[in-house]
């Protein structure tokens, strides 16, 4: 057993701060071995998926000892070639039981000029065992493509969760990123976003909600290098019971993105008087000509709305649920898909129980 | 250089405020830290940095709620040109003892070209639920518009700038007793002169 070190921001800050990275106490590795239960399915004939992906470094990833592993002992390699100009979806469900413990994914999503896809992955268990999931997704999005990548973390509490993104955005290309965090006894996950093109658009909209010990650790960066860039961040969760969120995310202007703007929101729903938030919203600027901005915000459900919901009948429960239901609604109605915003408010209404 | 270490403790009732202006030195790291450690206590932090060339003016505030009631107010502006560097870096910290705590931080930072570097970096560690919290920060250059607006009214393109960085710096300069106010006027017009454009 060990100690890891994980998620290392770019920027320090003093040591007693605890934010420049998270330490998993007493660590194993898990029981390596196959997974069988990924169902992959496309809307496009065009499409195509093959085994061929990347190996190349990532430039920053949660450490190098869990990117290495997933180079190394991958049990789930897609490469998705996105090839239709007509926005088609694709979707990746990754369900652990007993004889699928755990998963170590790496995934590439290489679109080319023009083209559209919404690519959805889930990853779901039953409440029983303790899994393990270690991922990469990268994404290269040549000029003018527009990538939607939703990602639903409906994992257990027992269980972890380490997801590393890379993304790579060209002249006016959008990748759009919508990320559900429910899962997970610790759910770390580094997003790193390099906005090389002219008019290039990048996004990460997020949700969590936290219960019981949960650790959520996310170390979100975005570089803006082209001219016009634009990048959003909004992180949006709610912590019960014992839970922990540390959130970084850094929007590094770089010299020679004229007229680019950059947004971060985090705000986060303390439900519980043990609920912690740690949260560094950065903004590094090198360039005259930008709009940055960012916003950061915690506290406890506003009691004159808690107390406006109850006079309608609702009990303190139900009236809680509907506040943090609110408060990911704008994110939730960027999926199109009814299916997966009605899982969304199920898992909402369990782990809230 | 200026390294500088400035820490009050805030007992029940009481209340610090600091006022900061930061125009010289070629290294200035200057984080004030005040620990409210009784109920009720406040503290309210003002402070504006003016980098120019070769300047990396490092500065932030640091505040911490170990009580119940207690109240920050921070308030920080840094204009940076001619190659300066500001870094903005905070601490707010509201531990578990300190129920029905509030605190507001309110960056902003201008560039005033495009040489110059400005950083913000702050640090929230909230532990406690029944309190309030809000951090905000922007990052920009001056307004197109605003200089139009008042170049429509007769005032030169030089004029107008220098009267947008006085009114930037106005919130804190106000603050100040009438001679140090001057004196900063005065400086931000040293600084200012030949900076823009």
């Amino acid at each position: 057993m060990k100690d890891l070190v994980l998620n290392e921001t770019s920027i320090r800050t003093s040591k007693n701060y605890k934010i420049n990275n998270i330490t998993i106490s007493d660590y194993l590795n898990p029981k390596y071995g196959k997974f069988n239960n990924t169902k992959i399915s496309f809307e496009s004939e065009k499409d195509s998926v093959s085994q061929d992906v990347s190996k190349e470094e990532l430039a920053y990833g949660i450490s190098k000892e869990k990117n290495d592993e997933v180079f190394k002992k991958a049990n789930s390699n897609i490469k998705i070639n996105v090839n239709t100009k007509t926005n088609k979806s694709v979707l990746i469900k990754n369900t652990f039981d007993k004889d699928n413990t755990c998963l170590i994914d790496n995934i590439d999503i290489e679109s080319e000029e023009g083209c559209k896809e919404t690519i959805t992955i889930i990853y779901e268990s039953d409440n029983e065992g303790k899994y393990y999931h270690n991922g990469i997704i990268r994404v290269n999005a040549k000029k003018d493509s527009v990538i939607k990548i939703n990602i639903l973390n409906l994992l257990n509490n027992k269980s972890d969760n380490y997801l590393s993104i890379q993304n790579v955005v060209e002249d006016r290309a959008v990748v759009d990123y919508t990320y559900v965090e429910f899962g997970g006894r610790n759910s770390i996950s580094n997003y790193y976003s390099n906005v090389l093109g002219k008019e290039g658009k990048t996004n990460i909209d997020t949700i969590f909600l936290g219960s019981d010990n949960q650790i959520f650790d996310a170390n979100y960066l975005t570089d803006l290098r082209g001219e016009k860039t634009e990048t959003r961040m909004n992180v949006q969760g709610a912590l019960n019971d014992k839970a922990v969120n540390h959130f970084k995310g850094i929007i590094d202007f770089k010299k020679g993105c004229k007229k680019a703007k950059g947004n971060e929101e985090e705000s986060c729903l303390l439900l519980s008087e043990n609920a912690k938030s740690l949260a560094m919203p950065v903004l590094l600027c090198s360039e005259e000509d930008v709009e940055g901005s960012h916003g950061n915000s915690a506290g406890k459900v506003n009691e004159k709305e808690l107390f406006y919901i109850m006079t309608r009948g609702f009990n303190e429960r139900e009236a809680m649920k509907l506040l943090v239901k609110a408060k990911f609604n704008k994110i939730m109605d960027k999926f199109s898909n009814d299916e997966y915003k009605n899982r969304i408010i199920y898992e909402i209404d369990q782990r809230m129980e | 250089m200026n390294l500088n270490t400035k820490k009050a403790i805030v007992g029940k009732i009481a209340s610090i405020l600091w006022v900061s202006g930061s125009f010289g030195s070629h290294v200035s790291m200057l984080y004030p830290l005040s620990v409210l450690n009784g109920e009720g206590a406040k503290t309210e932090y003002t402070g504006i940095s003016f980098a120019g060339a070769t300047q990396n003016l490092d500065t932030g505030f640091k505040v911490i709620h170990n009580a119940p009631r207690t109240s920050s107010v921070i308030n920080s502006k840094s204009i940076s040109k001619n190659g300066g560097k500001c870094t903005y870096r905070s601490l707010v910290r509201i531990t578990e003892n300190a129920k029905k705590s509030k605190s507001t931080v309110s960056c902003e930072s201008l560039m005033l070209d495009d040489i110059s570097v400005s950083d913000t970096i702050p640090v929230n560690d909230i532990r406690a639920d029944d309190v309030e919290f809000s951090h905000e920060a922007t990052i920009g250059k001056l307004s197109d518009k605003t200089i139009f607006y008042l170049m429509s009214r007769g005032i030169s393109e030089e004029d107008a700038k220098a009267m947008i960085v006085r009114g930037f710096a106005y919130p804190i300069s106000k603050e100040l007793p009438v001679e140090y106010a001057v004196e900063m006027n005065n400086l931000i017009n040293l600084e200012l002169e030949g900076a823009i454009g």
